[in-house]
């Protein structure tokens, strides 16, 4: 990774998260994805009493989980961010899509869960086939859905801090910048 | 611009059209799941303390569910379990021994094993396998080693002639019974027979626990793998009559 894509996230980071509005947003979206990850891992439980408990086995897909949720967090506030002060609105969200839905695939033990057992139940032999898949590659496809989200991420910070285009309008005889944030003229 | 604009619009509303949907799909799985086990909760509430209730000690042992524990116990845990199961191999060596140290051995609880057998074709032979050390009275010997030596979904690791070496480890079995059981298949209907009492159950993953009286009244299930303090509570309140 070279200095400018650096600075880029960094100005991009600096840009949306020094607003409130977006660390909260951030934050409510990795809180949530914390809760469904560890649902779905059996290690938060909700009843019979609330109970969060960390076996040797969990440690490695536990920290995977934490980078994944607090990535989904970060790259859904920057869309938010993007959608309000632009007309990009297909900016990342491909990436962002298909990378949270990746880690939430992966984050289940696909053949213990209601998933594996729909999978079987309608595909038949194809569906043991694809929840074996799910479950003994369960921890690729989650470093797969990091490394998404992480592309997610960067590709928006470049469009964020990418240069503008700046225009001359003739009637005006002022040159009218185009920023990525906001129209303004100058005289 | 505006064609891109339009393009672009579409994309959206396609997403967020595909996350309404798989999210009601989802959403009616498990509502679906926890209504027919509530049903099945429900009907065997209304059947009270009657030793024909299906999920009683008496009925399940009858159908050969393997026992851990003191028949005379007035709870009984039954566990749904598959041996291919990462989860269930974490409920077996984090949870288990602590449910068996604290209630097991002192009397209060028994435990019985149901095969939901899900994961495909190693599962049912590791199931079949189990049963026949069960003729022998070691089943939960080789549970024990089925869960320690446990590999990857349908790699081969529970292959007929794996599990002959895992049972030749048990002290005390008669190899050549227990694999004259296994090449026979002699307890494929009865496996079979767990798998669709667990689906009638309403259950849809594994492992899956019901806690009740030992008649088969006051079922509670605990889908998943959970932690001991979980069963803890479930399980002293239903010694406090609860």
């Amino acid at each position: 990774m070279n200095l400018a894509a650096l600075q880029s996230i960094i100005l991009s980071a600096k840009l949306v998260f020094l607003k409130w509005p977006y660390i909260l947003l951030a934050g409510a979206i990795t809180g949530i994805f914390w809760i469904m990850f560890n649902v779905f891992d059996q290690l938060l439980f909700i009843s019979p009493v609330v109970t969060f408990y960390l076996p040797d086995d969990a440690v490695e897909g536990f920290i995977l989980s934490n980078i994944t949720a607090v990535l989904v967090g970060a790259v859904v506030s920057m869309n938010v961010y993007v959608i309000r002060h632009t007309n990009r609105m297909k900016m990342g969200i491909l990436s962002l899509f298909s990378g949270s839905s990746l880690s939430v695939l992966s984050s289940t033990c696909a053949s213990c869960s209601s998933l594996g057992f729909l999978l079987i139940s309608t595909l038949g032999g194809l569906g043991v086939t694809a929840s074996t898949f799910l479950t003994t590659y369960q921890m690729p496809l989650r470093v797969i859905s990091i490394l998404v989200l992480i592309w997610a991420y960067y590709s928006i910070s470049r469009k964020l801090t990418r240069s503008c285009i700046l225009n001359y309008d003739l009637s005006s005889n002022s040159i009218q910048q185009k920023s990525c944030m906001s129209e303004e003229t100058l005289d | 611009m505006n064609k891109m604009h339009y393009r672009a619009g579409k994309i959206r509303v396609l997403l967020s059209f595909a996350a309404i949907i798989t999210s009601i799909c989802v959403g009616s799985m498990f509502v679906s799941s926890f209504n027919q086990v509530n049903a099945l909760v429900q009907s065997s509430e209304n059947n009270g303390n009657n030793n024909n209730n299906k999920l009683s000690l008496h009925t399940l042992i009858q159908q050969g569910s393997p026992l851990l524990g003191s028949p005379s116990a007035t709870i009984t845990i039954v566990e749904f379990g598959d041996f291919q199961c990462p989860f269930c191999d974490r409920f077996a060596k984090e949870t288990e021994p602590l449910i068996n140290q604290t209630y097991i051995q002192t009397g209060k609880v028994n435990m019985l094993f149901e095969h939901f057998t899900i994961y495909g074709p190693d599962s049912i032979t590791a199931a079949i396998a189990s049963q026949c050390t069960n003729d022998q009275g070691k089943f939960w010997n080789l549970y024990n080693i089925l869960y320690n030596n446990q590999g990857s979904v349908n790699s081969g690791w529970a292959s007929k002639d794996n599990l002959k070496k895992f049972a030749s480890k048990i002290p005390g079995l008669d190899t050549q019974k227990f694999n004259s059981c296994l090449d026979s298949g002699k307890y494929l209907s009865l496996v079979q027979n767990d798998l669709a009492f667990a689906t009638s159950l309403g259950l849809q993953g594994t492992p899956a626990f019901i806690i009740e009286k030992s008649d088969g009244s006051n079922p509670e299930l605990l889908p998943g793998a959970y932690p001991f303090p979980s069963f803890k509570a479930i399980i002293d309140k239903k010694i406090g009559g609860g």
